[in-house]
Formats: C-alpha cells, structure tokens, sequence
C-alpha cells in the first residue's frame, strides 16, 4: 500500500511545482495562433476584470467583428503592428473590424486591423482608454469602398492615441469624435481622404503627428445635431503636414467629401484651437482653412449648436511651398479656383464671423494669426450666405494685418492626471 | 480510509439526490450559470423541437416584429411562481428578478406547405438577473433534438422556399453573446426590445381560446397595474394597411427595427438619428439630417431623408444594402427586407416636397 501511493505523490508534488513555476515567471500567457479567431472573440466575451489577452504573431482572417463590452481594465496586445495582422478581407458581419464599448479602462496595443469592411477600430463609451503601436489599413489603395475610419474613438473620456500609423481610409485616418481629454501624439497618417481629425472634442492636445499624402492633412470640426455638441479647447502643435494632395475619393454625401485635395488644416465651427509651431507644406490648394458651419450650408435643427468658430489662435506656424494650380475636382475646390484664379492660399477663412465678437473693423477680435511667415497669403472671403464666387471675388479681403492680435492661452491640463498614471 | 469512505458515500449520495429532486420536481429553474441544454430549463415538454410550452411558459406575439432574414420567431414569457411584470407605458413591461424571455427562430422548409417541416435556427433567452438582464443564447443541432448554449455564435448556411415559391439560401448569422448586448443595451444596461405595451396590446389564440395578450396576462397573474377598462396604446402593424395609416406603420417598423440603438441612449446616439415611433417628423427623424459618420452607408446622398424621394435617402439606400460597413440594422440582417424597404420608400415618396429646404441644400 505504501509504496505504490509514493510515485503519484511525487508526481502531484511535482505537478503542483510545475504549474506554479509557470504562473509566478510566465504571466499571462500569449494565445496560440491556432483557432485564434475562435478563441478570440470567446476569450474577450468570457474575460474577467483587469485581464491581459496577448495575440501571438501572424495573420488572422475574420469573418465577423470582433467586440469587447463592460469589462473593466482589459489590454489586448499583439506581437506589434505589422506582426500581429487581423485581417477581415473576407469580412461578413459586422460594422466595424473591432468594436471596444463601455470599457473602463482599455489599452489596445501592437497589431495591425487591415480590410475591414467599415471601421477598423471602434472605441464607444470609454474611459481611460489606450491606442499604442497600432496600424490600420486597407490593402487596395484609395477606394471609396474603404473603411470610414481607421482609428474611432468615440463618445470615450481620457483617451491616449500615440505611435499609431493609420492609412487609407475613405474617410479620417484617425478620427476622435465626441471626446473629452484626448492626446493624440507621435501618429503617422497617410493616404486617407481625411488625415486626422478631432470632432465635437473638448479639450485636448494633438501633436508631433505626421500627416502627408492624405486629401485634407488635420481637421478640426464641430458638427451640430450630435449628443456632444460645441468642441473646445484643442491646442496643435509640433504636426508636420506635407503634400496632402491625394484624391478625394471619399463617397459623395460625406462631409468628407467636400474637402479639396490639397489641404493641409481645416477647422471648422470650433471653439478654442491654439495651432502653433506647425510644419504645413506643399500643399496645391489651400494651407489652413478657418470656417463656420454655415459655409456648407447644410441645415441643422440644435439651438445650442454653435455654428461659428471662436477664439482661433494660430501663431508661430510655418507655411510654405504652396503651389498651385488649386484643386478643381470637388466644389469648394471649384469655388476657390473660381474666385482666386488657380492661385493657392496659406490661409483663408470664409468670414463668416460670430456677429457678437466682430469689431469695429469688421473682422473677429478673436480670430488672431501670428507670426506665420512673412509672405503669408491671406484670404478672407467675406462669405453671405448664397453668395455667388463672383460676389465673393470681389468682397474678399487679403488684409493679413487685420487679423494680427494676440490671444492667452488656455488650459488643458485636465488629462495630465490620467496621463501621469499611465 | 474506511472510514473516509463510509462518509463520502453518503454525502455524494446526499447530493446527486438532491440534484434529482431540482430536476425531477417539474419546476422550471434558473441557474446562475446557464445550463449547457436548452431542454435543462424544462420551458418545453415532450420533444423539444415541438416547443410545447409547459406550465406558466406563455407564448406571445408583437404587433410589428423586428425583422431577422425572415425567420419566424416562436416567442415565450416565463415568471418565477409568484411575481409578476408591472404595467408601464415607457418603455418595455417591468418584469421581475428571475423573468426568462424566450425566443426561438427557425425557418420554415416550405413557407407555401406546411407539412414540409420546420428548422430551429437557435434560441436566444434573456433572463432577468435583477440588476441587469443576461442574454444567453443556444444554438440546435442539425437533428432538431437540442440546442446548446454557445457564447461566440456561429454562421450557419439555411435554404428554404418562399411565399413566392422560389428557393431561398442565406448564411444566417448567430450572434455572440456581445452582439445581443449591443442590441438590448439602453444606456448602461441590458433590456428586452418587443415586449413594451404598445407592440403586445393585440390578440393571441392561445390553446384554450383567443384573447387578448394584455389581458391574458393579468388575468393568469403576470401583469400587475393592468386596468382592463382603460385603452391602451397600440403600435400599428407594418404590414397590416387596416392597422394603421402609412405614417403609423412606417413609424412602427422604424421603431422595433432601428430605435433600440436609434434612441437618445443607444448605441447609435452618436449619430443624432431618433427613430422611435412617437418621435416627431423632424431632423433627428432624418428628414434632410446630414450624416455624421456614416461612411459607406451614404451611398453618395446628402441627408437620411429627403421628403418624396426615396432614390435620394440614405435610409433607403442602407436598408437595401448588404456591404456590413454600410447595411443598416448592422447586425442580424444578411438579406434585404423587400417589403420592409416598400414600406419606408413608399411613407418618404408620399412626404411633402419642400422646395425651399431643398434649394438651400443643394447651394452649398
């Protein structure tokens, strides 16, 4: 009797060390790369909270989209962009490549989304929310049947977005919609229509980025009629925007659309944007653009939408090499080349002005633009609603000195907190 | 270890007669992890794939159901002995902690002859949990002797033969168990979607005689606050004309098939698109509401609405598409709603052109 219990008692002894060992030195343990599509999506259903999900190296093929709900504290890391590919060419289902919604603290970090048939990543009621080393694509160049975004956090609070590279998408690259206490840092974006763009955001920094090879390079937009309306407070600096003068091959009917290849920067009905030590570059059309909702005039119901942009600060800016002939492919880009001759701008703005803050010159007294080179071409349009580009042509003010003035700065300092955990 | 034995014995003896009696009592349980059977539940008796419901399991029926690639739903309510939903008109009835919603979608072989058979797709359950609803879901097997549960879903290839007579086949899609949420979720917690007063205020013929669903309930315990005196709302029937003018009916279908996420708390807030059916005629309705994010889903038009034309909606061309980054619903829907696409286009063709709006956004 005794003898013959010894063995297996040696061996449950060395079972129990065995796994031990492995739990105190491994960590959580990468999946393996067989039925990862599987396992996948049922280990982010059936995760507990504060679970690290590690994706190994290779190519997957999804058929449907892959989501993450309510779990807290959760980091799904790949092997790194390029090396850990999720590819949903064969896609089926599914409005989105990854969907991440109402997750309280979310890091996404090290792989590659490519070909999913609408967005690649959608982040949706966050917070505390991480995009590091990412990639999103779509394999067949510029199409229209592209993906929207590449990179989507949406209505999520505390958002960090660094060292991701996000390319042809039909819409924005990277897009932050709805937010609140964003960074967008160091973030390579290329041959999408849109490059980057903020949306409905409040306060927020967006810098050391790199757009080039996109239609428009950074957008700012307000868009009325939304849940979180009037973004405010974006401070822009350190971007490179170089030769954004990719087609716009974006579906007719999205706002995007309407953006003329060759853009570098175009804010629109935003409150509070400080956009200073910016490289804007070789751009065919325009250089930074400073618009009001009602330039598009597209209706909108909201009373509380504010559909002018206020307090614009754009100093210490380098503008150059703009050279036209201007885009004529889409039509704003038909009205600028109408009204300025084929000439590009270095900045313009369609002077449509919040009639509370016009002075008694007649421009904004917060509209303030400074120290942006010397030879600055400046075009205020002088727009009226329904103005013809003849009208126009002959309202518009180049008077760069007018807008000369300064503006404080003003506090974003809300995420530092946040961020210094990180 | 003699003595180890003799007292094991009995306790595992102790157990497995206990867990005889859960089962053996009749009684319908619900665990807290679901059951790996559907047949665990006992809401069936006989052979499951009859869906013979067994005592206080009440099928019901909605005036405008959702839409799911044509599968028909066979749909049943279940309340722990004793409680009971209380009547509201706000949102859905407000059921009690441990109520078990339970639906079944199959396909008919031949929807022309009846005797050809059925096939059980799945069974979705939402079980109220108290503070918070689960949605569990059970796929059947290709023999029709059970479902099991199953949490990622799964795609499976179904052909049948339609109204018209013409063969049919589609990969019909289960979803996983995150989808269900993304469906049911109003704000930060799971609901049922169809069973609100105004979509079950219809009559059912139950085994034992007709009556009406509202009524039935109360009268077997099952909704408390029901006055049987009062009117109450009723959502018209999409595709009953006698039911509702077309406003009505397009208004129902756009609610049971678009407002559990197109609601001022639904995944689809974002979009400022609100198409719940006493919402007024308006914007967040769509009429000339430019997109915001809609990506693919424009197909190359400017607002979700454009009164008397249909060819220029947004909504018309996303209810008609099946690229996933344009198709709306987004989720379990792999063929397009003919019918469900004429209604819509028909209540838009028949609003009033408004030149004026029209002008204005066409200068741009």
């Amino acid at each position: 009797m005794k003898f013959s219990y010894f063995p297996t008692l040696i061996f449950a002894a060395l079972l129990l060390f065995g796994t031990a060992c492995q739990t105190a030195e491994k960590g959580p343990q990468t999946m393996t790369a067989e039925n990862l599509v599987k396992n996948f999506q049922k280990r982010l259903i059936e995760a507990k909270a504060g679970e690290q999900i590690l994706l190994p190296a290779g190519t997957f093929d999804f058929k449907r989209s892959i989501s993450l709900n309510d779990t807290p504290d959760i980091t799904i890391k790949g092997a790194g962009k390029g090396k850990t590919i999720l590819s949903f060419k064969g896609q089926i289902e599914g409005a989105e490549g990854m969907l991440i919604k109402n997750v309280n603290g979310i890091t996404l970090e090290g792989f590659t989304i490519s070909d999913s048939k609408g967005d690649a990543i959608k982040v949706q009621g966050c917070t505390n929310v991480v995009m590091r080393d990412l990639e999103t694509t779509w394999t067949n160049g510029q199409l229209a049947t592209n993906g929207a975004y590449g990179l989507y956090p949406v209505s999520s609070k505390n958002v960090l977005m660094e060292k991701c590279e996000a390319s042809y998408a039909m819409d924005a690259g990277i897009y932050v919609g709805q937010s609140t206490n964003v960074v967008v840092r160091d973030n390579y974006v290329h041959h999408n229509v849109a490059g980057l763009e903020i949306e409905n955001t409040i306060n927020g920094e967006v810098y050391n980025n790199i757009a080039k090879n996109n239609t428009g390079g950074m957008l700012i937009f307000d868009m009325p009629d939304l849940p979180q309306a009037n973004g405010d407070r974006i401070k822009f600096y350190n971007n490179i925007m170089e030769g954004n003068n990719g087609k716009n091959f974006a579906p007719k009917g999205m706002v995007v659309s309407t953006i003329p290849p060759g853009s570098g920067m175009i804010i629109m009905s935003h409150s509070n944007i400080e956009a200073h030590h910016n490289t804007i570059t070789n751009h065919k059309t325009l250089g930074i653009a400073v618009n009001s909702w009602l330039f598009t005039g597209v209706p909108y119901k909201s009373e509380n939408f504010d559909p002018y942009c206020t307090n614009i600060n754009l100093h210490d800016n380098i503008i150059s090499g703009n050279v036209g002939p201007t885009d004529n492919t889409t039509e704003y880009g038909q009205l600028f080349t109408a009204i300025l001759g084929g000439e590009p701008v270095d900045i313009i703005t369609d002077g449509i002005f919040k009639p509370t803050s016009i002075g008694i010159a007649g421009q904004p007294t917060d509209y303030c633009f400074k120290n942006n080179g010397d030879n600055i071409k400046f075009v205020n349009l002088n727009a009226s609603m329904g103005d013809s580009p003849e009208a126009m042509a002959k309202n518009m003010d180049t008077d760069y000195r007018k807008f000369d003035c300064e503006l404080p700065s003003f506090d974003t300092s809300e995420h530092d907190k946040w961020l210094a955990a990180k | 270890m003699k003595k180890i034995l003799f007292t094991t014995i009995p306790f595992f003896a102790l157990m497995l007669f206990l867990a005889n009696c859960q089962m053996g009592n009749k009684g319908i349980q619900i665990p807290v992890e679901p059951y790996e059977k559907l047949s665990q539940y006992q809401f069936f008796k006989g052979n499951l794939a009859d869906l013979q419901p067994n005592d206080r399991v009440i099928p019901y029926d909605l005036n405008s159901p959702l839409f799911s690639d044509y599968a028909h739903k066979a749909r049943f309510v279940w309340m722990p002995e004793g409680t009971s939903a209380s009547y509201t008109t706000e949102s859905v009835l407000d059921f009690p902690k441990g109520a078990a919603i339970i639906k079944n979608f199959y396909y008919e072989n031949d929807e022309t002859d009846a005797s050809k058979g059925r096939r059980i797709m799945e069974t979705r359950l939402l079980i109220n949990r108290g503070e918070d609803w689960e949605a569990i879901g059970y796929i059947w097997n290709d023999e029709q002797t059970e479902a099991y549960h199953e949490v990622i879903g799964d795609i499976k290839e179904v052909s049948w033969v339609n109204t018209e007579g013409k063969p049919q086949n589609i990969n019909y899609i289960i979803p996983n168990k995150n989808q269900c949420k993304s469906c049911h979720l109003n704000g930060k917690k799971q609901i049922p979607i169809g069973p609100k007063v105004r979509n079950l205020n219809k009559p059912f013929a139950y085994a034992d005689g007709e009556m009406n669903q509202l009524e039935k309930w109360a009268s077997i315990g099952y909704l408390t606050g029901y006055d049987g005196q009062a009117n109450h709302p009723k959502v018209a029937t999409w595709d009953n004309e006698k039911s509702g003018d077309i406003h009505d009916r397009a208004m129902a279908y756009l609610d049971i098939n678009c407002a559990h996420c197109h609601n001022k708390t639904g995944s689809a807030n974002t979009s400022g698109l609100f198409l719940t059916a006493d919402a007024p005629l308006d914007l967040n309705v769509g009429i000339f509401k430019a997109t915001v994010s809609a990506g693919a889903g424009t197909g190359g038009f400017t607002y979700s609405i454009v009164p008397a034309h249909p060819e220029e909606s947004i909504m018309i061309y996303r209810m008609n598409s099946l690229n996933p980054g344009a198709m709306m619903p987004e989720l379990g829907r792999s063929t397009v709603h003919t019918e469900g696409v004429a209604l819509i286009s028909n209540w838009i063709a028949q609003m009033e052109e408004n030149p004026a709006i029209r002008q204005s956004a066409t200068l741009r």
